[in-house]
């Protein structure tokens, strides 16, 4: 057995005990230091992945390691750790401290990190799993608040659907290859086209592709607003590489490449029209992470190092955008009677400035704007697709992100050109949520200015 | 040398955000601004234009894994814009020594402007010239959006959404040439040079040249995507209107003459029929919707239009005049119009409209500003003796060699042009009797020209009359480009 390769993993688990026994003898009254402790673990762990030997097995090659799965682990861990960094200040203003929220948070990151690791459809679904039925009772664990108890039944419910499409396309796959270990498969096998067919779906559904994207505007809206930073965030990324192994397997055969085609197109078009007619910035983010979906799914339609480290770099400074973009949703929420809705964002470039010029940052950062490093991942899957003669897939992909910059705009418009008639208390900023957006915006534009920090190491891992 | 000229406004912007001290970022602006303008003189003078290709060249590995690199250099076109737009930004940051909405955040935005704006005209590499293009779409949005008139919102998402839609063809554009190169010799490069010793075939020189095109149009902007800015004009205010008049519709030109022709000559001889249809429907239907306007700034709109029309006329007529008349005509219509547009703001500052119904009578008032409103609009027609003639004249005449039927629709756009501006002074300057009297009585006090108002007019039109009347160097200097792109 070696006990290496699942390092981080183990590092994660033993944290995860102690923050259990921690929860079960402190008071409440230590529900920052929890909290604390909760948030040093996952970032103890992303220490211990370079003590990782790859490419190594572990439980009978059930488990996979290689350099590819430690960088997206990295990722989930760094999130991970900053998402919690981020909470404790909301949930004691809001009177919502749950200490279980510090390790359920772990447990899922735990989940996620198996599933980028796992080589067989077996651990997949378990690993999924773990990371689903804790993000479940993550987003309802909001005191008294109804709509969080409504989006975490609502998630739930379709989210049993994905299972149950998981565990049957699983089915099919072992009927069609005769055994679940993923690999490389290219027959035309109907039983197998079946199989992937629901696979597919099933991590559509996660990745809130369309049209299995219902749950995710309720779920992010319900959802208290540092838990939603984080099920916006680590799961994504834990999916695209999985879904970018997937790929590098079955992406030989045409159904492969045309469902996601549709899937990717759907996503694309209809959450950028849909977020159009929302009053509440936090669902058009919803929507912004359904069309996004739309865009790094186009990266995985083919297997090309050229096209697939783009979107990987894509997506992971995608994270760092989206999770600083939540976390000031989270600062701002903190204040009395704010709802998201747009007109309690008016005139806050006037009064909050250094926060709304961060929101917007992150905006302008997910329009593509540079130096920013999301436009380097939208430059780099232009020359993908261009590459590999899918230009139109490229127009169809420049064209969303068009109809996208207005509803983006429509928040930044709110905030600095339209005055305000309610006058607000000054948003306080705890230590824990300056330190992670303030990561966030460096990141950002860091990693726009010098992006082969993280693209070589991409790179490599392909 | 140049690098410190690029970079100098945006530290000097991040210190007046730091600083907020109103006085400090009046006076650091305008020193910046002094500064940069002294460099690019100097710059200017020094330059070589008998030797052919780029001169203050800097090359650095910036992300060696894509193949991008820090690399700046100018040619006669560039260093030409280049101290325009130094000249344009030092005089906004004078006309705007009054304002008093926010101002260190106004100064902060027009310092970053000015770095963006100085940056695309002299990147050598694509990703950089991308960042810069992009780098401008920020501080402009927020400068039309925060600072503008009644609509300001309107205009300034309009603007945001058009220009953007440009920048992303224009991505996808650069995208495909390095998709191309990359699958051809197996090597990401980003670098101008790289690509320009690159032939690429017919076929991805037709669609790159579109793509890129659209990139550029939009920004020019050509028919039909010009409607953004009329309404990014009239919103904007004065000093903003004269960096985006005089120096953000150059980049679209720019682009084509730096980027389009060398890249992909086959295409852009292929284009012309189109091109030179998009540029005359300018010319002309844009002559002559400027005519049926009663707001002055929206007039003033619709002839930049109008007048860019000429330059891609000039550009794509292949002809060594025509393009030297065209990057001459860049610089003049840089100088004439934003003199238009100062004139039109200052109109506002003192009388609060822009509409003709409410103005008249105006030369007896304030008799500077006719006296210079006069000599701006006749630099904009192509007076002889003012920048603007000797640059028509030589689109034309280099047009006329190659296309003579279309030079020759395209000249009686000069004359709409005359029509339209000399309308608009009558309207403006004279015809007192339509105004009621009680205005004029108000009018009796009005302020003519202050200093401040009047040194950026005294700068800019010297500069036209210096054009206009000694144009053998700067010709050389635009020649020195045009020969290197045509290949002659």
């Amino acid at each position: 057995m070696n006990w290496n390769a699942i390092l981080p993993e183990l590092l994660l688990s033993i944290g995860i005990l102690v923050v259990f026994f921690l929860e079960l003898f402190l008071s409440k009254k230590y529900y920052k230091f929890l909290v604390f402790v909760a948030g040093i673990v996952p970032l103890l762990s992303v220490l211990s992945l370079f003590l990782v030997q790859t490419p190594a097995q572990a439980f009978f090659g059930v488990l996979y390691t290689d350099t590819y799965s430690l960088i997206a682990k990295g990722l989930i861990y760094l999130i991970t750790g900053l998402s919690l960094f981020a909470s404790y200040d909301y949930f004691l203003k809001k009177g919502s401290e749950y200490g279980e929220l510090a390790y359920l948070v772990l447990v899922s990151s735990l989940g996620l990190s198996l599933l980028v690791s796992s080589a067989n459809l077996a651990l997949l679904f378990l690993s999924l799993e773990l990371a689903s039925i804790t993000m479940y009772i993550l987003i309802g664990t909001f005191k008294g608040e109804y709509l969080s108890k409504e989006a975490s039944y609502k998630y739930l419910v379709i989210g049993s659907i994905g299972t149950a499409m998981l565990a049957f396309g699983s089915a099919f796959y072992y009927g069609a290859v005769g055994s679940l270990t993923l690999k490389q498969y290219s027959q035309d096998n109907t039983l197998f086209l079946l199989g992937m067919f629901l696979i597919l779906s099933a991590l559509a559904l996660k990745v809130s592709s369309v049209p299995f994207h219902f749950w995710t505007p309720d779920a992010y809206e319900g959802a208290p607003t540092p838990i939603t930073a984080y099920i916006s965030t680590a799961p994504k990324i834990a999916l695209y590489f999985l879904l970018s192994k997937m790929a590098m397997l079955f992406s030989q055969m045409k159904a492969w490449v045309l469902l996601v085609i549709i899937l990717s197109v759907l996503s694309m078009f209809y959450a950028g029209l849909i977020a159009y007619v929302q009053r509440s910035v936090k669902r058009l983010l919803a929507y912004s992470s359904v069309a996004h979906a739309g865009y790094f799914l186009l990266g995985v339609i083919v297997w090309d190092k050229f096209l697939n480290s783009a979107m990987l770099f894509y997506l992971s400074v995608y994270a760092f955008a989206v999770l600083g973009s939540f976390v000031v949703l989270t600062v701002l929420e903190k204040r009395e009677n704010f709802t998201h809705h747009f007109m309690d964002y008016r005139g806050l470039g006037r009064y909050d400035t250094l926060l709304a010029v961060l929101l917007s940052l992150f905006l302008f950062a997910m329009i593509g704007i540079p130096p920013m490093a999301l436009f380097i991942g939208k430059l780099g899957i232009f020359a993908g697709l261009v590459k590999l003669d899918l230009l139109p897939l490229a127009l169809l992909f420049l064209l969303a992100s068009l109809i996208s910059t207005g509803y983006y705009l429509k928040v930044i418009v709110y905030m600095f050109m339209e005055g305000s008639e309610r006058k607000w208390q000054k948003a306080e900023v705890s230590v824990g949520e300056a330190f992670v957006i303030l990561v966030c915006a460096i990141a950002v534009v860091f990693l726009g200015l010098f992006p082969n920090v993280l693209y070589e190491l991409i790179l490599k891992g392909l | 040398m140049l690098s410190v000229a690029i970079f100098l406004p945006l530290l000097a912007g991040i210190l007046v955000l730091l600083v907020r001290q109103e006085k400090f970022s009046k006076i650091l602006s305008l020193i910046t601004s002094g500064v940069v303008l002294l460099i690019v003189t100097y710059l200017f003078l020094g330059f070589d234009w008998n030797k052919a290709g780029f001169q203050y060249e800097t090359k650095y590995p910036w992300i060696p894994t894509l193949g991008i690199s820090y690399h700046v250099g100018v040619d006669g076109m560039a260093i030409s814009l280049l101290l325009m737009t130094a000249i344009m930004f030092l005089a906004s940051f004078i006309w705007s020594w009054k304002i008093e909405d926010r101002p260190n955040l106004y100064y902060a935005l027009f310092l970053i402007l000015e770095t963006a704006c100085l940056g695309v005209f002299s990147a050598l590499d694509f990703f950089l010239f991308y960042l810069f293009w992009e780098g401008m779409l920020i501080p402009m949005y927020f400068i039309i959006g925060l600072w503008g008139h009644e609509r300001k919102v309107y205009a300034a998402n309009k603007f945001f959404v058009y220009t953007f839609f440009g920048s992303l063809f224009l991505l996808l554009g650069i995208a495909s040439l390095i998709a191309y190169a990359y699958i051809n010799t197996g090597q990401i490069s980003f670098d101008y040079t790289f690509h320009r010793n690159f032939s690429y075939p017919l076929w991805l020189q037709l669609l790159a040249f579109l793509l890129f095109g659209i990139g550029f149009a939009v920004k020019i902007p050509m028919w039909p995507v010009h409607t953004w800015l009329p309404d990014a004009h009239v919103e904007a205010p004065t000093a903003g209107s004269v960096i985006l008049a005089a120096v953000l519709l150059k980049m679209g030109t720019y682009g084509f003459v730096r980027y389009s022709l060398p890249l992909f000559p086959e295409a852009s001889k292929y284009y012309v029929p189109l091109i030179f249809t998009l540029s005359i429907i300018a010319i002309i239907y844009t002559a002559m919707m400027a005519i049926a306007q009663t707001h002055i700034k929206r007039l003033i709109a619709y002839s930049s239009i109008s007048h860019m029309g000429v330059v891609t006329l000039g550009t794509f007529a292949s002809d060594i005049n025509a393009l030297n008349g065209a990057i001459y005509m860049m610089i003049a219509h840089g100088l004439s119009s934003a003199a238009l547009f100062m004139s039109a703001g200052f109109i506002y500052d003192r009388i609060h409209s822009y509409h003709m119904d409410d103005l008249g009578g105006l030369a007896r008032y304030l008799p500077k500003l006719a006296v210079v409103f006069m000599i701006s609009g006749l630099a904009g027609i192509g007076f002889p003796g003012l920048a603007g003639f000797v640059a028509e004249f030589l689109v034309f005449l280099g047009t006329f060699k190659n296309f003579p039927l279309w030079a020759f629709i395209a000249g009686t756009g000069m004359i709409l042009s005359a029509a339209y501006f000399l309308y608009m002074y009558k309207r403006v300057m004279f015809e007192e009797e339509t105004i009621s009297e009680y205005r004029l009585e108000k009018w009796k006090h009005l302020k003519d020209l202050e200093l401040h108002h009047l040194i950026p007019f005294m700068i800019i039109l010297a500069c036209a009359f210096l054009l206009g009347l000694y144009p053998l160097p700067f010709v050389k200097i635009v020649e020195q480009t045009s020969r290197y792109v045509l290949g002659g």
